[in-house]
């Protein structure tokens, strides 16, 4: 049986997927800008770019749907280039230490198991899988009945959150 | 959840830059539910001893999962060589583009927080436009370029970032 060391299930994303047929108005860089200046984290980011088009997936928090609909209405380009998902999550596992054995069989785990794939992407470590939020826990036990978890693994959910701050801590020097 | 650490850098942090050259990138259009020779052919993936830099899929509008797959021009070879022996008629469908280069880089909690895909765009300014691809995931960043562009890039995104001594 396959091991690993860990696996992560996020807290309920909504998906953004963005689609133009031409790069050079720079989309995807002007929707990041948006994000950013609205203090919107982008937990997962995916983009192609091909023959001048661009086909992006992203998450979002699902408490900034509202916030985003509402930024994305005031920049037309950008509205009618993109289309929001509720109810989507990140689950990860690691390590992947460069093998394609953990990618190949958790998709076909996955898969098999009639769970949509609506993304995912390696990182230095791991690998990550936007999932229906519904499904997490039930995609976590099927990788689980495939993959030996080392016994001193972390927590599945996050017990705690890091955030960006926006100004420096009094008398942190910086 | 308790937030229990928040982050501002006046300078966005980062552990270095790496650099690969000389990588095939592979491009498949998979059927979500993996069809059965799919399923063989990435069933054979598995059990070689295949090793790529970067793996990302996202779904299309004709809801297939659009794979791209970055890795050594070899392993490349030998993968197109397993997924061809299950699905012959791929190989006049699969888009290879080599050579391409790899940039990457990671920093603390980037995953968790606002503003870094933002900040990295912006200090490539222009040369976002030659990105092959990118990809964003946990703590790490990705981009994916053409021949030739890697170093140029690295010294963009060195001059925005701050790399601790």
């Amino acid at each position: 049986m396959t091991s690993i060391k860990g696996l992560k299930i996020s807290g309920e994303l909504g998906l953004v997927r963005l689609h133009a047929i031409s790069r050079s108005s720079g989309l995807l860089p002007a929707f990041c800008s948006i994000l950013a200046g609205s203090q919107i984290n982008i937990p997962f980011l995916s983009a192609e770019y091909q023959a001048g088009s661009i086909q992006a997936t992203c998450c979002v928090d699902a408490a900034h749907r509202d916030l985003l609909k509402r930024l994305l209405s005031s920049e037309p380009d950008l509205h009618k280039r993109t289309e929001y998902t509720s109810g989507v999550g990140l689950l990860t596992l690691y390590p992947h230490q460069s093998s394609l054995k953990l990618f190949g069989l958790s998709l076909r785990t996955l898969t098999k198991a009639g769970l949509r794939v609506f993304a995912m992407a390696s990182s230095i470590g791991a690998l990550t899988y936007v999932l229906d939020y519904a499904q997490l826990d039930n995609a976590a036990a099927v990788l689980l009945a495939r993959f030996e978890l080392a016994e001193n693994h972390a927590p599945f959910k996050a017990e705690y959150t890091v955030t960006q701050g926006t100004q420096r801590r009094p008398g942190s020097g910086e | 959840m308790e937030t229990v650490a928040m982050y501002w850098e006046p300078q966005i942090k980062t552990y270095g830059f790496h650099v690969v050259k000389n990588l095939a990138l592979y491009k498949y259009s998979i059927p979500v539910d993996l069809s059965a020779p799919w399923e063989h052919a990435i069933k054979r993936i598995e059990e070689g001893q295949n090793r790529f830099q970067l793996v990302c899929a996202q779904l299309s509008a004709s809801s297939d999962l659009e794979l791209l797959l970055l890795c050594e021009p070899e392993q490349g070879v030998s993968l197109a060589r397993h997924i061809e022996a299950e699905i012959p008629a791929i190989a006049d469908r699969r888009q290879v583009t080599t050579p391409v280069e790899l940039l990457f880089f990671q920093g603390p909690h980037f995953g968790d927080r606002f503003g870094i895909a933002d900040f990295t765009f912006k200090a490539l300014k222009e040369k976002a436009d030659q990105l092959l691809a990118s990809v964003f995931a946990c703590a790490s960043v990705y981009l994916i370029l053409p021949e030739g562009a890697a170093d140029e890039t690295k010294t963009l995104l060195a001059a925005a970032f701050r790399i601790p001594g």
